[in-house]
């Protein structure tokens, strides 16, 4: 385990907590209450003002976050490393965990591994504190797109008495010509709480790959 | 993957990606085809191949693939393989796949080999170890299990619940388009019908298994022939349908018709053909 806070922790019982949460159950009525016994089994305190969300920039973010040591996404806190990249499933009748021939993503709605996902999701906005930061993709036309989980699930999650602001990473490539006024951007503002600062800073691709490449710059120029 | 050459007659491409056209075109023809000569040599020797020349920093089992890839199949009665039969050998296979550079493709075979294979910016599910091994390859058990494999002719895909080529390639097509990232390509056949089908393996499998959380972004692009016909387009015929599951599920899009790459990949295969006769100007121009 790469993280000392994570040490406290017990993988057998997380893995039979786990288990509980999905077996011989129709692996399209998994809802995300199943899960709520897991999140509450791995312990792991967050570590404020590292905490970084994102919304359709997974490489680039997951890149930045493997080499560089500053901030945090869901998926390098200890349950989301657990679950990233896996498939699994149970089935009616079945005391058997299966990672082939589950229902594909896109399948249905109360899926076993997107239910997972979304409580992680909420429960890491929720726990998020201090200075947060969130990358968006500055390519697309809406960087705020109102169906992502960002939008849906983890911004109205966020609690003002835990964290002090959201400072927004739009992520471009040279031809693009968004920027901090995006009218996407605006509703965000819009729907966050009014306790919480808001910033907003405009980064090329190039520029975070050059963060990237260097591991003993410090974190604060990246953005 | 398509059939061995002696089908090519017919023009159609992938044959899992086809099911509805392959019913259509190959009844009652691969009855007659059975599992490929000599098909553990080829399948170890292209592990090796990958391992060694394609990919070289990789290492696998070769012998341990291949023998989780012949238990899975001569076990089972020859239309009874289902994807989770293949468990085990998939195991054996894992990949980490440089995510956002991945092309999908229905119904355009030849041109996005030729493609990706130059450009080396993509990756097709054929630049993968489990693609690479079994691309255009056929095979099945015999009727009396754990006989071995039947080489003289395999079950037709219209009698076949678990048709064991089938299956593989469900699976590996699922992994595939599930470990995808960032941006991702289509390209579609614009010189048919259906260019965009429910049924092939990228409209029902593929797109499915696209990651929203991980996807941001579906480049589509329609190609038709050279001489045509233009039957289909972004804004014409079953593309209509992709962008529709496409924006229903929270993906951006774009599409184009004409890619120049790809019409100057397809005058690279017919030089002489009219429309490529610009182009040809233009180079020889150069050299004044």
């Amino acid at each position: 385990m790469n993280k000392p806070a994570s040490r406290a922790n017990d993988c057998q019982e997380i893995w039979s907590v786990f288990e509980q949460a999905f077996l011989g159950k129709n692996p399209c009525n998994v809802s995300t209450d199943a899960y709520v016994s897991l999140i509450n089994t791995v312990t792991q305190d967050p570590v404020c003002n590292t905490m970084l969300f994102w919304s359709k920039t997974w490489h680039i973010v997951h890149e930045f976050t493997k080499k560089r040591n500053c901030f945090q996404t869901l998926e390098d806190t200890l349950l989301g490393y657990i679950m990233d990249g896996l498939t699994w499933c149970g089935k009616e009748g079945s005391n058997e965990t299966f990672t082939t021939g589950c229902p594909l993503w896109n399948d249905c709605d109360n899926h076993a591994v997107k239910s997972f996902w979304y409580l992680a999701s909420a429960a890491f906005a929720e726990d998020a504190c201090g200075d947060v930061s969130a990358m968006l993709n500055g390519s697309i036309a809406t960087p705020f797109t109102p169906s992502s989980v960002f939008a849906s699930i983890e911004v109205n999650k966020f609690n003002p008495n835990k964290m002090k602001s959201l400072t927004v990473v739009l992520v471009t490539s040279e031809d693009d010509s968004t920027s901090c006024d995006d009218p996407s951007l605006k509703t965000l503002q819009a729907e966050l709480h009014s306790e919480l600062k808001y910033n907003c800073t405009l980064v090329t691709m190039s520029h975070i790959q050059e963060c990237i490449s260097d591991p003993d710059a410090a974190c604060g120029p990246c953005w | 993957m398509t059939l061995p050459k002696s089908f090519s007659p017919i023009k159609m491409s992938h044959m899992c990606r086809c099911f509805v056209i392959v019913l259509f075109c190959l009844d009652g023809l691969i009855a007659e085809m059975g599992t490929t000569p000599n098909l553990k040599h080829i399948v170890i020797g292209r592990c090796y191949s990958y391992m060694t020349l394609v990919s070289p920093n990789s290492s696998y089992d070769c012998e341990n693939i291949w023998r989780e890839f012949e238990q899975a199949v001569v076990r089972k009665s020859p239309c009874n393989v289902k994807v989770k039969d293949y468990g085990p050998m998939f195991r054996a296979v894992p990949q980490t796949l440089p995510c956002d550079k991945l092309l999908f493709w229905s119904k355009t075979r030849e041109l996005i080999h030729n493609y990706a294979g130059a450009t080396r910016r993509f990756w097709t599910l054929e630049d993968t170890l489990m693609g690479y091994m079994f691309n255009d390859l056929i095979w099945c058990g015999q009727k009396e299990k754990d006989r071995g494999f039947d080489y003289n002719s395999c079950p037709e895909w219209s009698t076949c619940v678990n048709h064991p080529v089938y299956s593989l390639w469900r699976q590996a097509s699922e992994n595939f388009a599930a470990a995808a990232c960032g941006n991702v390509t289509v390209l579609l056949n614009g010189s048919i019908d259906n260019a965009f089908h429910r049924k092939s393996m990228f409209g029902s499998v593929e797109l499915d298994s696209l990651n929203p959380r991980m996807v941001d972004h579906v480049n589509i692009k329609v190609l038709a022939n050279l001489e045509g016909p233009f039957v289909e387009s972004c804004s014409q015929g079953s593309i209509a349908d992709l962008i529709n599951v496409l924006e229903k599920r929270g993906f951006h899009w774009t599409c184009t018709d004409s890619d120049l790459t790809l019409m100057i990949f397809q005058c690279i295969q017919n030089p002489q053909q009219f429309s490529c006769l610009t182009y040809a100007k233009s180079l020889q121009h150069r050299d004044l």
